[in-house]
């Protein structure tokens, strides 16, 4: 449907050079903005002269809190539906996750609690019927389709009684979102509450998803992993991510777009480095007969 | 909207949880070592943010740690430049206890405006920070004594 193909990097600052090179070597297929870091009328100039030359600009947006007790916020809303007509994107993309909470679901009233980062909802009936209505809500007010991506959740809630590729999967059957599947967010989830993350993946609803994420991240002391977004990708996620490209070619489905995200020490090199090994890692697989 | 009542368990229970992992408490059933990794990472965030506001901040030594414990007893009522302002007054009436502050306070003075001069003992130099309009210089003084100083604008 967005048509999101081969790889690509998220656009930071201090790598538009690099970006605006691999855009012109026909290197960059598409890119994703941080929609809370920009303004639909003063959009920078690095970023429309990327969408200039052809490059699809999705924008990312992280502090909608879909996952959580009140409806996502208009004005936010308004926001990404802007942006998204300015730079002419097929979609918005957002996150499965509550990043604030207050005492009653009417953020006018009760204090408000800042999580400032993106925390799992608890994956029961009541979490999901407001997440579906949240979802609808946000497809209401957006003139593209929207795609949720899967967070890195450290830790579990103990009242869960779904799955999170139940939960996803039911969360797609009822709103019929997309999904931004985050391959090393799905690696650090796995991890921290002791599933198998190639039997998730392989559970997840992968007709849905319209781009694929990974990022760099580090393997803590305590056994859990970190998405830090500042360090290489990990062996496992990386494995991970060829465990999909396979998956995708098994199931004869088009492979999605990859995207590499860097929010720490965003250096040219750095961004160079990791995306090489993307690449390759993401390479088509080369089928014995053809 | 059909989930009125749905959500008003859920707003109670993700601010339950919320503010324990906010506070460094392990929520009641969640597995200690993800609560525990969950409210550092939290609290790395918004330290990050300070940082942003106050790059001097890391000049401070000890300052995550002092800060993190100050954030575990004080939720964000505000951006980072509201944490900042709250956090740095704790170091200035004494409730946050870092040895140094004394010295850095002087060096964020003048990154601030609010003094032109300050001499301040800054990573074991004596230190002379002079502030002029958006330029600051440190001057400290030649090793071999003397009373030439070496200059760092910024």
């Amino acid at each position: 449907m967005s048509g999101l193909r081969g790889t690509a990097v998220a656009w930071r600052r201090p790598i538009a050079d690099l970006l605006a090179s691999y855009a012109a070597a026909g290197e960059l297929s598409f890119t994703e903005v941080v929609a809370e870091n920009v303004h639909p009328d003063r959009l920078p100039p690095a970023l429309l002269a990327l969408r200039g030359a052809g490059v699809t600009v999705v924008p990312h947006g992280v502090t909608l809190g879909l996952g959580g007790a009140d409806l996502p916020d208009p004005a936010r809303l308004a926001h990404l539906a802007a942006l998204a007509t300015a730079l002419g994107a097929p979609l918005v993309s957002e996150h499965v996750a509550f990043v604030r909470a207050a005492t009653t679901p009417d953020p006018l009233h009760g204090d408000v609690l800042e999580a400032g980062h993106l925390l799992p909802p608890a994956r029961t009936a009541d979490s999901l019927a407001v997440l579906v209505e949240n979802v609808r809500a946000a497809q209401d007010a957006l003139p593209v389709p929207l795609a949720v991506e899967n967070i890195a959740a450290l830790f579990t809630w103990p009242e869960d009684t779904l799955d999170e590729a139940d939960f996803l999967t039911a969360l797609v059957d009822a709103t019929g979102c997309r999904l931004v599947l985050d391959v090393a967010n799905l690696h650090a989830s796995a991890t921290a509450r002791g599933s198998d993350p190639v039997a998730d993946l392989l559970r997840f609803p992968l007709d849905a998803v319209a781009y694929v994420h990974v990022a760099g991240g580090e393997e803590h002391a305590d056994g859990l992993y970190l998405d830090t977004h500042g360090h290489p990708m990990t062996p496992p996620v990386l494995a991970l991510l060829r465990t999909l490209v396979t998956a995708y070619d098994d199931r004869r489905l088009p492979l999605p777009g990859i995207l590499l995200e860097r929010d720490d020490d965003v250096t040219e090199a750095a961004v160079r480095s990791e995306y090489d090994v993307l690449r390759a890692a993401a390479a088509p697989l080369v089928r014995e007969h053809a | 909207m059909t989930t009125g009542t749905a959500r008003e368990r859920l707003a109670a229970r993700q601010e339950e949880v919320l503010a324990a992992l906010l506070r460094g408490d392990v929520p009641p059933g969640v597995d200690a070592a993800g609560a525990g990794l969950t409210t550092r990472v939290l609290h790395r965030k918004r330290s990050d943010g300070a940082l942003r506001v106050v790059p001097e901040l890391d000049e401070l030594p000890g300052w995550r740690t002092a800060f993190h414990a100050w954030a575990a007893a004080h939720p964000a009522d505000g951006c980072a430049h509201d944490d900042v302002r709250r956090f740095v007054a704790a170091l200035r009436d004494g409730s946050v206890d870092v040895p140094t502050a004394a010295d850095w306070l002087g060096l964020h003075d003048v990154h601030e405006g609010r003094r032109r001069v300050a001499l301040v003992r800054l990573a074991g130099r004596r230190t002379l920070v002079v502030g002029l309009g958006s330029h600051l210089w440190r001057l400290t003084p030649r090793r071999r004594g003397g009373a030439l100083l070496e200059g760092t604008g910024s």
